[in-house]
């Protein structure tokens, strides 16, 4: 596999070069701009850019992979508002934040490109919102955070697509739904679900909180919807560190 | 399908129809029957055809409206190009701004402005065509831009109630995220102007949020005595206990009955009662009117130990029947209501003079 590698910081770098150069990919440095736009496309697998490249170079990259469809692997720290620009522009798009990628080695890059060409390199996430306008916003902000949404504008087709599909990666569902109570996505008996639910909820009435506490929900979002704080709220929700610190707010 | 399977129907329908006319010998009694059942069928089709077309219009719209949001919040975060300004365009924005809250909301608010859209639904407000007024108004209701509200008050002068409603509905919410003070005189003034029943001024009064307690104040206390009730009301449905104190001054001067039994139930329903307040509830107990003093009982019963040491002292130097009303009054508010009475009972030394001694656990 023939991966295009563009940094042009040698010195501060997110992830491991040695872990990186493990011989399972075969890795292009790149580090200007005439040589990324030189390189055909059709002659690699996709382009890793590191956490520093220049504005430019980050452009280019981003509309080389959009125009031949090609993975994109964002390595290291990088700028919430440059990550929305570029899935907006791009749905290809894999960002490994810097405790993943110092980690990082060739063989899991190689996997990590292969899951993005097939379609499977970003969780899947399932907003259950009546309101039209506020189910487009949190749409908008879960692709934003490197979500595929399905999104459903009542409980019957929500319990309709999860009789036939997995347990999402998130479930962002409305206390108060056109058919019905948004706390019945969550199971009854207390040990919570089997990915995090994020309510979205008018009032904070003790009621609701109790129950969404008792039942296990991630978060009660009050609506008008902050994105900012919901967004928040998306960080902590990775399925692999959400068992450990339910943080309930 | 479904279509030619009633096509198949009705043709078979029509045709029997005519085969039973001609074996009778009668064409006309044919094609009587067939007019008579195609008609009705026709009308309904032709109905359903226009709820047809009709949703399917309003679920183009809705999809053009959520296509436009998507692209203002993509735009809000510098991701795309401004969309074109219509009116799906515009209301699309304006519903975001409702959804939204914090920076988020202060951009798409300062888009809203600044694209000149505020201003066109300003203008808009005052336009001859209803549907085009009502349409601005209920977007300035949803973008809540105080600098809407002198617009809004020249429509609550509208002589369409229909305006004057909805003027005063985003007024009311406009107020509610307003910093200004001159916003609840604003609406005060709009209020008065729109002349509204004082059950539509009690149903508005929520919608102000914050600045709620401020209008009922202005309402309570203001010359124009239309709308006392409407704010009396609202002080114990908002649970609005920084003006019970206001209720308190009330009761001292109101003399008109309803106001006063609509004063003390406030009062029971915020559960703050103000020094001085005693007296009037005590003076409501053995007066002579059975609302008030049922509204004054439900406060006594609220706060037995600030009622029950003046009541007692009024009590004996009061009227048999005077007390015989009270201590009734007191029993019909539950069991800490027939506690104040026993107690009272007790203090008297003697049950009240009737024909049987008074047995509160069986009333």
């Amino acid at each position: 596999m023939r991966l295009l590698l563009v940094d042009d910081d040698p010195v501060t770098r997110d992830y491991d070069s040695a872990r990186l150069w493990d011989g399972s990919c075969n890795l292009i440095p790149i580090q200007w701009l005439a040589q990324l736009r030189d390189h055909d496309p059709a002659t690699v697998d996709g382009v890793v850019l590191g956490a520093t490249v220049q504005p430019a170079l980050f452009r280019e990259a981003v509309e080389k992979c959009s125009r031949n469809q090609l993975p994109l692997v964002l390595l290291g720290a990088w700028n919430e508002a440059l990550l929305r620009h570029a899935r907006s522009r791009h749905h290809l798009v894999v960002h490994y934040p810097p405790d993943r990628a110092k980690t990082l080695t060739g063989k899991l890059l190689c996997e990590t490109v292969t899951q993005a060409r097939k379609g499977l390199h970003r969780p899947r996430a399932r907003a259950i919102i009546g309101n039209p306008t506020l189910r487009t916003v949190v749409q908008a902000l879960l692709e934003g955070a490197g979500f595929k949404v399905e999104s459903h504008p009542d409980l019957a087709s929500a319990r309709r697509a999860a009789t036939s599909r997995d347990a999402p990666a998130v479930t962002v569902a409305e206390v108060f739904l056109p058919d019905g109570n948004g706390l019945t996505v969550l199971p009854t008996d207390g040990y919570g679900a089997a990915s995090p639910v994020i309510l979205l909820s008018q009032s904070r009435e003790p009621w609701i909180v109790d129950e969404a506490h008792r039942r296990g929900a991630h978060a009660v979002v009050t609506t008008p919807l902050d994105p900012d704080a919901f967004t928040a709220f998306l960080k902590g929700v990775s399925p692999a560190g959400w068992r450990s610190q339910p943080a309930l707010r | 399908m479904t279509a030619v399977l009633t096509a198949a129907a009705a043709a078979a329908w029509a045709v029997a129809m005519m085969a039973l006319a001609a074996f009778t010998g009668v064409r006309a009694l044919g094609f009587t029957a067939v007019g008579l059942t195609a008609l009705p069928l026709a009308w309904t089709a032709a109905q359903l055809g226009a709820h047809r077309a009709s949703a399917a219009r309003e679920e183009q719209v809705a999809r053009e409206r959520q296509e436009r949001a998507r692209q203002w919040l993509a735009h809000a975060w510098e991701l795309g190009p401004l969309p074109p300004i219509d009116t799906a365009s515009r209301d699309a924005l304006a519903d975001l701004i409702e959804v939204t809250t914090g920076d988020a909301a202060f951009t798409l608010r300062d888009l809203y402005v600044k694209q000149g859209l505020l201003q066109l639904d300003i203008d808009e407000v005052s336009a001859r065509e209803r549907a085009t007024r009502l349409a601005a108004i209920a977007r300035l209701a949803r973008v809540r831009h105080s600098g809407a509200l002198r617009a809004l008050l020249l429509a609550a002068r509208s002589k369409d109630s229909q305006t004057v409603r909805e003027a005063l509905r985003a007024m009311a919410r406009t107020v509610a995220l307003a910093h200004r003070v001159s916003a609840v005189d604003q609406m005060v003034s709009a209020l008065y102007v729109a002349n509204l029943s004082s059950a539509e001024v009690e149903a508005l009064l929520p919608l102000a949020g914050a600045h709620a307690a401020r209008i009922c104040e202005r309402l309570i206390i203001g010359e124009d005595h239309r709308y006392v009730l409407a704010a009396i009301r609202a002080v114990g449905r908002l649970r609005l206990t920084d003006q019970a104190w206001l209720l308190s001054r009330f009761l001292g001067t109101a003399a008109n009955p309803r106001l006063r039994a609509a004063a003390f139930t406030s009062v029971a329903e915020t559960g703050a009662v103000h020094p001085g307040l005693e007296d009037h509830v005590v003076a409501a107990l053995l007066g002579r009117d059975e609302a008030v003093a049922a509204a004054a009982a439900r406060v006594a019963a609220r706060v037995p130990d600030l009622v029950g040491p003046p009541l007692c002292q009024a009590l004996a130097s009061a009227g048999v029947a005077a007390r015989r009303r009270a201590v009734a009054q007191l029993d019909a508010q539950g069991p800490q209501g027939r506690e104040i009475a026993s107690t009272l009972l007790a203090g008297q030394g003697r049950p009240p003079r009737s024909a049987a001694p008074l047995n509160l656990r069986e009333r």
